[in-house]
């Protein structure tokens, strides 16, 4: 049964590479636009990954990010961040929440694709 | 005794003590003679008593007139000299003694009056140096109050108390929020207006935490020996952000006596940095979001080459759409951030732009020889400019045109080119390259002897300006250059108001009892009227019949704080009287029904009044009148004013009893007060200040020093002059 990758973003120019990326190499893939459909996504099909944009309209990634991780039974979900904020602050605040990675945008199909293999356990 | 009394006395003993000291002589001798010698010498004083009794009143009138030389020649020069020497010491060094009687006294005179000249001459000398020495540092006041004033920074000067010494208007204008103390906006409540004044408070308007911190900061600084012992912290007031600098005031021993407050207004560079951050912030985000796309799409399209046709087509439009968007954001970003620029350091003041062109044009021609000449002339508005600055940059340009052309006259206009005005130059013939403009603009501006140290570019970008060269449309149309300068919204106007002038006096009012208000107190009474801080008001009315139910207008008032009366401390507010303003009252004070409209009510205008006044003495001209109107008033506003009273009316009666006439204009005259504004409330204000300060001295010479005094003497001639 094939993993499933949730891509969280507000961008739909940024999504459909990705999706298509995820696709290409075997994922099964749903998209949210925005915190709160990311959050109902996740109570129905619980994915195995959540590629996460910090700057939702509404609920933010780092509120949708704490939410997982104050689940007992979403422990298992891997999270990568995905956004447009570099700073050193950015990152720190991400991982302390518990992400597992952080990509920075622009990024390279190659980072995200690493990166979810790895969290994933998955052969390149 | 005086003198006559005491030579008279002197003639009858010179008289009777040699007459009673000859007679006694001759008695004894008398005595002394034998019976028969007694009968011998009256045989021959009877024969010859014609010349015994001669010789006598010779000997008697010789005596007599001796006394008198004695008199004239000794003693009354000697008295004089005496007095006249008095009067040389206790004063008058300009007085000189005539000299008389003998000799030796002329010489003492000579000796007293030279020494009188020499302490004359040394005195002037004292004088001179003092008068110069006040002129002097009375330029230096007031070239300090000049400096003072021109500065963009708020300035306040405080004792440890935080009792205002010393402010500019620019730290009234931040502090305050307003120019004038009495006037309100018709959006600010009295209660929230802050007065900034001489002997006023800065804890009334600067948070006394922040003041107390900042002393606390400078006193620690001091003590540690700090080389820098300023406080620094921010204010809002009135939707500004103010930077303040407090910095301390040492006296010769080096002790904390006061502090100065320094006031930077950061309101626009604070908005234009915020700004800035913003689009600063929003860019970035926007940019790594359309590359993050781009690359992902760029890169899938590179690694799955055997995509089905469709998504292939799907991606490349997003990147199409995608760089589209970088271009717009780019675009966007620019033109914001050109914007908020504008509120830079370089201090741009509003101007017209037609204005602008006119200063330009005079300057050309008296500068540069270049005549200009003005031709379809469009104004688009307001502009803002370092006008010094920008008149050489235009003056330069014109300069390099003329040597380049080999023309001194052009043609100029305005035109509207979007948020842009375009100032043209005009002439028949080829347009000037552009490669020229780029040269001008790397140059130093430079006009003759004068310059600047910046280039045209430099100039043209504190300004936010631009230039660019056209041909003319056609062969025959002519080319041009155009300087683009961005518009702004007109700024705030000041507001102007014309009042007609009427001569005619108020009746005397009696019926306010002006000498038992409730704030009078003994520790005021006792305190020399040159002491004392006064609020000098008036106000105007819709009529005379107070009682009747006329009502306020206008209230004018001036303050005066140790004998000065301050200019930039005045109250001068329209009010609101719920009532039309009769055409004969209109015609009086000038003031209409639309200019009334909107403004405050009396509530209001009497609360803000009322703090103005807060711990001055009122006086007005006819007190009364003014009083009994503040206190018809109380019953609506519920605002009672027991500060002290003085009326300029009863005082200038104190002074001049014999004269009948004490209205306002025949006191000004009498006193020599300038006769302005009459018949407006801050005009009558500040002239029955003026006629106040006048009365000062003169009440003193009638000893009348203290507020009780002035009161007393007030009582005393209202009493005369009440008419029953």
């Amino acid at each position: 049964m094939p993993k499933t990758v949730l891509i969280v973003d507000d961008e739909p120019n940024i999504v459909v590479p990705i999706e298509f990326l995820m696709e290409q190499n075997g994922y099964s893939v749903l998209v949210a636009g925005s915190g709160e459909e990311a959050l109902e996504i996740i109570a129905k099909y619980e994915p195995d990954l959540v590629l996460l944009d910090i700057m939702l309209p509404g609920i933010d990634g780092y509120e949708v990010c704490e939410i997982i991780r104050l689940s007992p039974k979403w422990q298992k979900i891997k999270i990568i961040f995905l956004t447009a904020k570099g700073r050193d602050v950015d990152v720190a605040k991400g991982m302390v929440l518990g992400a597992d990675a952080y990509v920075i945008k622009p990024f390279s199909n190659i980072d995200i694709l690493e990166n979810v293999r790895k969290l994933l356990d998955d052969p390149p | 005794m005086n003198r006559t009394y005491k030579f008279h006395w002197l003639a009858v003993i010179s008289f009777f003590l040699p007459l009673f000291f000859f007679v006694g002589i001759v008695f004894l001798f008398w005595l002394y003679l034998t019976l028969a010698e007694r009968h011998l010498l009256a045989g021959i004083s009877q024969i010859h008593f014609i010349i015994f009794f001669s010789a006598t009143g010779l000997l008697m009138i010789g005596l007599g007139f001796t006394l008198v030389w004695i008199l004239n020649h000794h003693i009354i020069p000697a008295k004089r000299l005496a007095e006249e020497t008095e009067l040389i010491r206790s004063g008058n060094l300009s007085h000189r003694i005539q000299p008389a009687g003998t000799p030796t006294l002329r010489k003492l005179s000579e000796i007293i009056n030279e020494w009188a000249s020499r302490l004359e001459s040394e005195q002037v000398d004292i004088e001179t140096k003092i008068t110069e020495a006040k002129s002097e540092s009375e330029t230096q006041k007031n070239i300090l109050a000049a400096f003072m004033a021109e500065l963009p920074e708020g300035v306040l000067i405080c004792n440890l108390n935080g009792k205002i010494l010393l402010y500019n208007k620019q730290a009234k204008l931040f502090l305050a929020g307003g120019r004038k103390d009495g006037q309100l906006n018709s959006d600010q409540k009295p209660g929230s207006y802050q007065f900034v004044g001489l002997g006023r408070w800065v804890n009334d308007v600067v948070d006394p935490h922040l003041i107390r911190h900042a002393l606390d900061e400078i006193k620690a600084k001091l003590e540690k020996k700090e080389p820098d012992v300023t406080a620094y912290f921010v204010i809002s007031q009135h939707q500004r952000m103010l930077r303040a600098e407090a910095a301390p005031i040492l006296d010769h021993l080096k002790t904390f006596t006061g502090f100065i407050l320094i006031f930077y207004d950061i309101t626009d560079q604070l908005q234009a940095d915020g700004r800035t951050q913003f689009l600063w912030q929003s860019l970035t985000r926007h940019v790594r979001s359309a590359l993050t796309s781009i690359r992902s799409a760029v890169e899938t399209l590179i690694d799955y080459p055997d995509m089905t046709s469709n998504r292939k087509e799907r991606l490349k439009q997003l990147i199409h759409k995608e760089t589209l968007n970088l271009g717009k954001m780019l675009e966007d970003t620019t033109d914001e951030y050109s914007g908020c620029r504008t509120n830079g350091r370089w201090p741009l003041v509003f101007i017209k732009d037609d204005e602008l062109m006119d200063i330009i044009r005079k300057k050309a021609a008296e500068k540069t020889g270049i005549q200009l000449i003005a031709d379809d002339c469009q104004p688009v508005g307001w502009v803002r400019a370092d006008t010094y600055s920008i008149t050489l940059a235009w003056l330069f340009i014109l300069e390099q045109l003329k040597k380049t052309l080999s023309r001194n006259r052009f043609s100029i206009r305005l035109k509207r080119a979007g948020r842009f005005v375009g100032f043209d130059i005009l002439w028949d013939g080829g347009p000037i390259k552009i490669e020229n403009l780029n040269k001008w603009k790397g140059q130093t501006v430079k006009i003759g002897k004068e310059g600047l140290p910046f280039t045209l570019k430099e100039i043209m970008g504190y300004h936010h300006m631009d230039i660019g060269s056209y041909p003319g449309r056609r062969d025959t149309d002519p080319s041009h250059i155009r300087i683009f300068m961005p518009t702004f919204t007109a700024p705030e106007s000041i507001p102007k108001r014309s009042v007609a002038i009427l001569p005619e006096s108020r009746p005397e009012f009696f019926d306010f009892d002006l000498f038992h208000q409730l704030g009078q107190n003994p520790e005021m009474d006792s305190r020399r009227l040159e002491e004392l801080t006064y609020t000098v008001f008036d106000m105007e009315t819709t009529g005379l019949d107070i009682s009747g139910g006329d009502r306020i207008v206008s209230i004018g008032a001036a303050r005066i704080v140790n004998a000065k009366l301050l200019n930039e401390e005045q109250f001068d507010q329209l009010v609101d009287p719920g009532c039309a303003i009769p055409a004969t009252s209109t015609e009086f004070h000038g003031i209409t029904d639309d200019m009334v409209a909107g403004r405050p009510s009396i509530e209001d205008v009497l609360s803000h009044f009322y703090r103005f006044a807060d711990e001055t003495v009122l006086v007005a001209h006819n007190a009364a009148f003014d009083m009994r109107l503040l206190e018809i008033n109380e019953r609506y506003t519920g605002i009672k004013f027991v500060n002290p009273v003085l009326d300029t009316l009863l005082l200038s009666a104190v002074v001049h009893p014999s004269l009948g006439e004490h209205d306002l204009e025949t006191i000004a005259k009498r006193l020599g007060v300038e006769v302005l504004d009459r018949h407006t409330a801050l005009g009558d204000a500040v002239m029955t200040a003026s006629i106040y300060l006048k009365l000062l001295p003169l009440l003193a010479q009638r000893g009348i020093y203290t507020m009780k005094d002035a009161r007393s003497a007030s009582q005393r001639t209202y009493l005369a002059r009440l008419k029953y």
